[in-house]
């Protein structure tokens, strides 16, 4: 059986070796490799023209071997359906899904050999970008601690406020003062924002804590970082000062920034490891200065606050993200294979390209529809409600974008480009969702497919 | 295939070749007569001609990407990106000058005050300076509109104190300036257009030796350090491809340059930096500018007012260094310009009722305080 899904697989990366349009998408993706870190610019920063490089390189490159990876796999039965060359390979004694099976290596095994020659020419060129553009020290130290790093990401836990919603509820419901047009689940809703929206808020003089579990992180590779976004009551205003702390109780040192004047927008501050010590919890509080010298403070986003500690090297985590693509680039080969079973080579592509197309932007659709959901509430419950046909569009969105989450949701190279550690785990999730249990889906319907198909006909 | 099939097809392939270039001049022509010309330019920049042909209608879906992406990031608070993202998505809509000065108008604004240092503020200003000048002109040569968005950049966002770092803004371009010229302007009669320096000035800066030289002779002599000056000249090549009212907004910037170049046009250095004090040989000029603009303008309400406000302004600054003639002949001119019972009442009283706290704008008020004597404001 290895033998025989070998020698499937050979022809399968000979066949596709000699497609014209595979190997003119072969060489656009090698000049874009060579050609990005040429023409791209970031915002004038070594950091910036570094993240960048690696964003774009490594970004552009596997979308061009993800059609590539279609293409080759789309042609990979349905041409030779079409050109009666499978007559010869189903007469021999190999079974439908051994075939859909050795298709499917070869194209497999090309994206490995492509995938891992793209990743070692980013590589180079990004050390040979390094060392040729003659950067400061400075610069080259905040590249080093921010970009060609694995940090391992600490969220600030999540303060169940359900009981606060729940008290506030049964306040309102004894004063009377439970609003008629509105339901009691969306008061709920409303209430629990508002709750929400005071955790992210500190007025001048006051100050607002987080607790961090810091389970499972290692002080002894160098400093951490908190990573904070906000912006001020006044839009671009410069007149925010606040003080940092960060306490870690008996474990460890206490560490306070001092007064710092801030601006809109996201910063980083170096925290010494001797400050926190691992398996522990650390408090981190911010307080605002007075009034007169700050303005109210808002936390902006989901992750407003994010505590950065480094947790492996660079090369590491980058074969962990090129892992990832990987498993994208199997699926897509198994997609396509299927889709050229299952159809004549045009229709294959064009049903492989749209399915493809519909899993990369159906999160955008569902966010929006999630909105137009929202927008559509209204006190007066006069127009504005939405038809049955969109209410039907919604929800085959949102059972879309259900089914597609756990597929879309593992995008490794925005990590890696900003110095963020791709977990194991999100590996192993790639690997068992699109490496097996994906291609496992669409093996299983190409080879039934391919055993009900009468391949000898005409 | 066979072989006659494959000469049939060559020879089809190059009929409809030949088809397809026989009919492109009437649809050029057609299509500029429906929708304007894409480019608006005779000779447009190879970028320019290759988004338009080659990319076809599938630019505006890129576009709608990018832009996407471009608002993603920022909400995010995610810069890095946004300075490449916004020369791509202009470059792929290169003749809407509105796209342009916004994205322009995004970096040196929005991007610039999320900023908390000086240093990077300044990148993000000259991020959406130069967008506009090195790629945003020469995509569109003739449309004075995208002149006088970089004007006003110039003359507001690092001419104004408006933002917290203005001063670093202000010192940033003097000193880059300073590196080539050596000092406040050019010696025009020593040098060549195709000298070294007027080469690094149209590098650096887009400044052509020829032009600068046109606006000292009938503006200046100005400070090219300063933001104004360069606010002046971007207008000024704006307004000469303008006609009629579409130059008001040129003119604007170059009376309003002028006016404050008036004030505050001469770099002092000094210990610990530069300062600013008035530039006296521009009183004329600057009558002039405003005289222009007047006329062009049939004597507009908007420029009138600025106008008396230039006037009363000089006065009094006049008058506090000791400049009694000049004082007194502005004074004359906004009389004759606004007579009203303060006008009336004659210069002494004038100035008399006219104390640095009702001088406005501020850098007046600093002027008039800064001399010895007087009463900070």
């Amino acid at each position: 059986m290895f033998l025989k899904t070998l020698a499937i697989a050979s022809l399968t990366v000979r066949s596709a070796v000699r497609s014209r349009l595979l190997i003119c998408l072969l060489v656009i993706l090698f000049v874009v490799t060579l050609g990005i870190p040429l023409s791209v610019r970031g915002d004038g920063t070594a950091l910036s023209e570094v993240k960048i490089l690696l964003l774009y390189t490594l970004g552009t490159g596997s979308v061009i071997l993800g059609l590539a990876t279609l293409w080759a796999s789309c042609s990979a039965v349905s041409h030779e359906v079409e050109h009666k060359q499978i007559r010869t390979v189903v007469v021999k004694p190999v079974g439908p899904y051994l075939l859909w099976f050795g298709k499917w290596i070869g194209i497999v095994i090309l994206d490995a050999v492509l995938l891992l020659l793209m990743g070692l020419l980013t590589y180079a060129l990004l050390f040979m970008s390094l060392r040729s553009a003659g950067s400061e020290p400075e610069d080259l130290g905040t590249i080093n601690s921010q970009v060609l790093t694995a940090r391992r990401l600490f969220l600030p836990k999540e303060v169940d406020l359900s009981s606060e919603v729940h008290r506030t509820v049964d306040e309102l419901k004894r004063t009377g003062q439970m609003p008629e047009d509105v339901s009691e689940e969306e008061t709920m809703q409303l209430i629990y924002r508002r709750l929400r929206a005071r955790r992210t808020t500190v007025a001048p003089g006051a100050s607002l804590s987080w607790e961090f579990d810091t389970q499972g992180l290692n002080t002894s590779r160098g400093s951490l970082f908190l990573r904070y976004r906000i912006g001020s009551s006044i839009g671009g205003s410069r007149q925010i000062t606040g003080t940092w702390r960060v306490d870690a109780g008996k474990n460890g040192d206490s560490f306070n920034t001092g007064p710092i004047p801030m601006a809109d927008g996201r910063h980083l501050i170096e925290i010494p490891a001797s400050t926190i010590s691992p398996g522990g919890n650390v408090t981190v509080r911010f307080e605002n200065a007075a009034k007169g010298s700050s303005r109210t403070v808002i936390f902006h986003g989901d992750n407003h606050l994010e505590l950065l500690a480094p947790a492996g090297g660079f090369l590491l985590n980058m074969v962990r993200s090129l892992l990832v693509v990987f498993c994208y680039l199997v699926v897509l080969a198994a997609l396509g294979v299927t889709a050229g079973i299952l159809f004549s080579f045009p229709v294959a592509t064009f049903a492989a390209f749209s399915l493809s197309s519909i899993v990369l932007i159906v999160g955008f659709f569902a966010f929006s529809s999630s909105l137009t959901v929202c927008d559509h509430h209204d006190h007066d419950h006069g127009g504005g409600k939405a038809s049955v046909m969109e209410r039907v569009g919604e929800t085959m969105l949102e059972g879309l974008e259900m089914a597609l989450s756990p597929v879309r949701g593992i995008a490794p190279l925005g990590r890696l480009a900003d110095g963020v550690y791709v977990p194991l785990w999100t590996v192993v999730r790639a690997v068992l969702i699109l490496g097996v249990v994906c291609p496992g889906i669409l093996g299983l319907l190409g080879g039934y497919c391919m055993s009900r198909r009468e391949l000898a006909a005409n | 295939m066979n072989k006659r099939a494959n000469i049939f097809l060559v020879v089809a392939t190059v009929g409809c070749l030949a088809l397809a270039a026989f009919q492109n001049r009437s649809l050029s022509e057609t299509r500029s007569n429906r929708v304007g010309d894409l480019t608006g330019i005779a000779n447009p920049a190879p970028i320019v001609t290759f988004v338009t042909v080659v990319l076809g209608g599938f630019r505006g879906l890129i576009a709608d990407v990018l832009w996407l992406r471009a608002t993603r990031l920022q909400d995010e608070a995610r810069f890095f990106e946004l300075a490449q993202l916004a020369e791509w998505i202009t470059q792929l809509e290169p003749s809407c000058t509105q796209i342009w000065a916004y994205h322009a108008w995004n970096m040196s604004y929005n991007v610039s005050v999320m900023m908390s240092d000086d240093e990077d503020r300044w990148r993000w200003v000259n991020n959406g300076v130069r967008l506009l000048r090195d790629k945003g002109i020469p995509a569109n040569p003739e449309d004075p509109r995208i002149y006088c968005e970089l004007g006003w950049l110039y003359q507001h966002k690092i001419g104004k104190d408006m933002d917290p770092a203005h001063m670093t803004f202000k010192m940033k371009l003097a000193e880059s300036v300073q590196a080539l010229l050596n000092g406040e302007g050019p010696d025009y009669a020593a040098l060549e257009v195709n000298s070294k320096l007027a080469r690094d000035l149209a590098r650096d800066f887009s400044l052509d030796l020829r032009v600068m030289q046109r606006i000292d002779r009938t503006y200046g002599p100005l400070d090219w350090r300063l933001p104004e000056t360069h606010a002046i000249y971007w207008a000024y090549l704006g307004k000469r491809r303008a006609n009629g009212e579409k130059q008001l907004p040129a003119n604007r910037i170059i009376y309003q340059g002028m006016a404050y170049s008036f004030f505050l046009g001469d770099l002092i250095s000094q210990e610990g930096g530069l300062s600013r004090a008035p530039r006296w040989p521009l009183l004329p000029k600057v009558h002039t500018a405003f005289k222009d603009a007047l006329a062009a303008h049939d004597d507009d309400e908007n420029i009138t007012e600025a106008y008396v406000g230039f006037l009363r302004n000089a006065v009094l600054v006049l008058h506090a260094y000791g400049k009694e003639d000049e004082s007194k002949a502005t004074f004359d001119t906004l009389h004759e310009l606004a007579p009203s019972t303060e006008t009336q009442a004659g210069l002494e009283l004038f100035v008399g009722n006219n104390n640095i706290r009702m001088a406005s704008p501020g850098y007046v008020r600093e002027i008039l305080a800064s001399l010895p004597g007087k009463v900070s404001p």
